[in-house]
């Protein structure tokens, strides 16, 4: 017995534990596609793995188009409108606050820049639901409650820690002698962050692209509470679908529904994943 | 024109000091090297001139300005760094001319600048490649050349030779040194090497805990250091340490060697006159010590241990009355001793020093 058969045995060992979490993970994904393509009868006859007989597009016309969402029966495309709305300024305001907060934080160090970074931190392990009547209270009296510009200020504010923390973490892996360097030949603040600090970011500018779309997408909570009813995200109406009762439960549509709300984040993943990986890895390990 | 004035600088960061009162004049066109072991302070008082770090204490001069509280930029200085601190996003070019392109210089003196000062140092086949298709040598002369353009009346050098090989390092030393004396500008240079502190320096800082322990021309530093920490730092091997008593007795001055001989030193040069005698230090460096005594007036019995052969010199290593020493030699004399030899060595009385025992200052 030589150790290149013990080898190829645990190399069989991990592809067939991998095969099988990859199967549990893509069986529901699986249902959840079949089901979305086959009319309500077929539904009721069929086991919920079989593959539809006469696949249609009808379930996912309606949840986009026509299903009710409480008294408005318009579908999901007003949600995936507001949404983007949602979800494009506050990716790109949380990002831009993150990554300058996290490089006045490592290379101009002010004076309880420890503190401040603490309270960040601590900050991120409190429930948001701790949150929420403060919150509300707070934007009603700025009259934000209710609006657009309301929930993407929260988004921004509660995307705060991470975003720093990420970005903390990523520049303090730069050498400070290229910030020391660039201050000598003349950068102030602004300067250097422009000119040296952003062209050095992309790899981490892609991590918090990721994080922060997907998780403000994902995002259910807020977007009940803050953002009003003309401005309900895809989530919101996702649940009103779902949770709707008129007569029977229309499984395909609720089906084709949750796939299109999951499509943008999954999209992401996919597209993504290398990026996000090594992102992952290099904000998690420096600092 | 370009003067240093550091007066009374203090530098804490929290609770601890790390430059306690110091006073440093560097005067214009000097080549001052800053030399110390890691944690002595050194870095710590290049980044204060160079505006770097915020000072505690003290006030900063450059050029007869008060310049404690300015901006880097604003105190007519270059930098270079020991990790060379290139911009890897843009090229050659583009980090020499990075500092004068934020400062809004016309391109076309921009242009002059980059030609001449790439052409001083030869890294003009280079402008147009990125730092990281270069190699350290090439790196660290791009670094240079950074601060050059600026056309600063300091330079500052934070160990810009260390991470480099020893061939290199040689090299870039003499090249350095050149540079220093064609331009005539200022130089503060930190390093924690005394062979370029020796070769470079017109005058030496040696440090130890954020204390200058001398400042003195290389030559006196060696000869004549002021007290046991710059004897034992400077000069490799170190220099022999012997303990013992010094007294004065009938008109002449003895140091009796702990369990060895009296040695004659009337003629060595006391800084202030000797009075009662008392515990002292003698320091010889290896080299002045004779294999061959001669005509020395004065002699150290010695008994060998080890002997090391460096090429063009050989040391070797042994004991004198039971302490610990070593002698230098040309390799020529074709010495090689078997352990346990006993000889008698030779030196003249110029070349000895003298410290107290309990406070380390020479005598």
């Amino acid at each position: 017995m030589s150790s290149k058969s013990e080898k190829i045995m645990a190399r069989i060992g991990v592809y067939a534990f991998l095969v099988i979490a990859a199967a549990f993970f893509l069986m529901p994904f699986y249902v959840m596609i079949v089901t979305s393509l086959k009319t309500m009868d077929e539904i009721r006859v069929t086991s919920i793995f079989a593959v539809p007989s006469a696949p249609t597009l009808e379930a996912w016309i309606t949840a986009w188009q026509s299903a009710c969402t409480g008294l408005k029966c318009n579908g999901l495309s007003v949600g995936f409108l507001n949404s983007v709305l949602i979800m494009v300024p506050a990716t790109v305001l949380s990002i831009l606050l993150g990554a300058v907060t996290g490089y006045a934080l490592s290379f101009w160090r002010p004076r309880g820049a420890g503190i401040i970074f603490g309270v960040l931190i601590v900050a991120a392990f409190i429930p948001y639901q701790v949150f929420i009547y403060p919150l509300v209270r707070m934007l009603s009296q700025v009259g934000l409650y209710n609006s657009l510009a309301g929930i993407v200020a929260i988004h921004v504010i509660f995307g705060m820690p991470i975003m720093v923390l990420l970005f903390r973490n990523y520049y303090a892996g730069l050498p400070r002698d290229l910030f020391s360097a660039a201050r000598v030949d003349g950068g102030g603040f602004w300067v250097i962050f422009v000119r040296l600090i952003l062209p050095l970011s992309p790899p981490i500018l892609i991590v918090a692209v990721i994080l922060q779309s997907t998780h403000i997408w994902n995002d259910f909570l807020f977007g009940l509470v803050f953002a009003g009813s003309d401005n309900q995200p895809m989530t919101v109406l996702l649940n009103n679908i779902v949770n709707s009762t008129q007569g029977e439960k229309a499984y395909n549509v609720n089906m084709a529904a949750t796939i299109l709300t999951a499509a943008v984040p999954l999209i992401i993943y996919l597209a993504s994943g290398r990026w996000f990986v090594r992102g992952i890895a290099a904000g998690a390990v420096k600092g | 024109m370009a003067e240093v004035s550091i007066e009374n600088l203090d530098i804490q960061f929290g609770s601890v000091s790390v430059l306690k009162d110091l006073n440093l004049l560097i005067e214009d066109g000097e080549f001052i090297v800053l030399l110390g072991s890691s944690g002595c302070g050194k870095s710590t008082l290049l980044n204060a001139v160079a505006g770097l770090i915020d000072v505690t204490g003290g006030k900063i001069r450059i050029a007869g300005e008060d310049k404690t509280d300015a901006e880097p930029k604003d105190r007519g200085i270059g930098m270079v760094f020991q990790s060379y601190a290139l911009y890897p996003q843009t090229t050659v070019e583009g980090n020499l001319s990075f500092g004068l392109r934020m400062a809004n210089m016309p391109k076309d003196e921009i242009q002059r600048r980059i030609a001449r000062v790439s052409k001083m140092l030869q890294i003009e086949p280079y402008l147009k490649r990125r730092p990281a298709a270069l190699s350290g040598g090439q790196r660290q002369r791009v670094a240079i050349g950074r601060a050059l353009v600026r056309d600063a009346d300091i330079y500052l050098f934070d160990e810009p030779l260390s991470n480099l090989d020893a061939k290199l390092r040689a090299e870039l030393r003499v090249e350095l040194k050149e540079l220093h004396q064609t331009i005539g500008k200022t130089m503060i240079y930190v390093t924690h090497d005394q062979v370029e502190a020796m070769t470079l320096a017109t005058r030496i800082a040696v440090m130890q805990n954020g204390v200058i322990q001398q400042l003195a021309s290389p030559e006196d530093i060696y000869e004549r250091p002021a007290n046991l920490f710059v004897a034992g730092f400077v000069g490799s091997p170190g220099m022999n340490f012997f303990s013992g008593r010094l007294r004065a007795e009938a008109g002449k001055t003895v140091f009796a060697i702990q369990g060895g001989p009296e040695i004659d030193v009337t003629d060595y040069a006391f800084a202030a006159p000797l009075g009662q005698g008392g515990e002292a230090v003698l320091g010889l460096r290896p080299e002045h010590l004779f294999v061959e005594a001669g005509n020395l007036p004065l002699r150290l019995p010695f008994t060998v241990s080890v002997s090391e052969s460096m090429g063009a010199d050989s040391v070797l290593w042994g004991t004198t009355a039971g302490q610990k020493a070593s002698v230098r030699f040309g390799s020529e004399l074709k010495l090689n001793p078997p352990r346990g030899t006993e000889m008698e060595l030779g030196f003249s009385p110029a070349t000895l020093s003298l410290f107290d025992a309990k406070s380390g200052v020479r005598l």
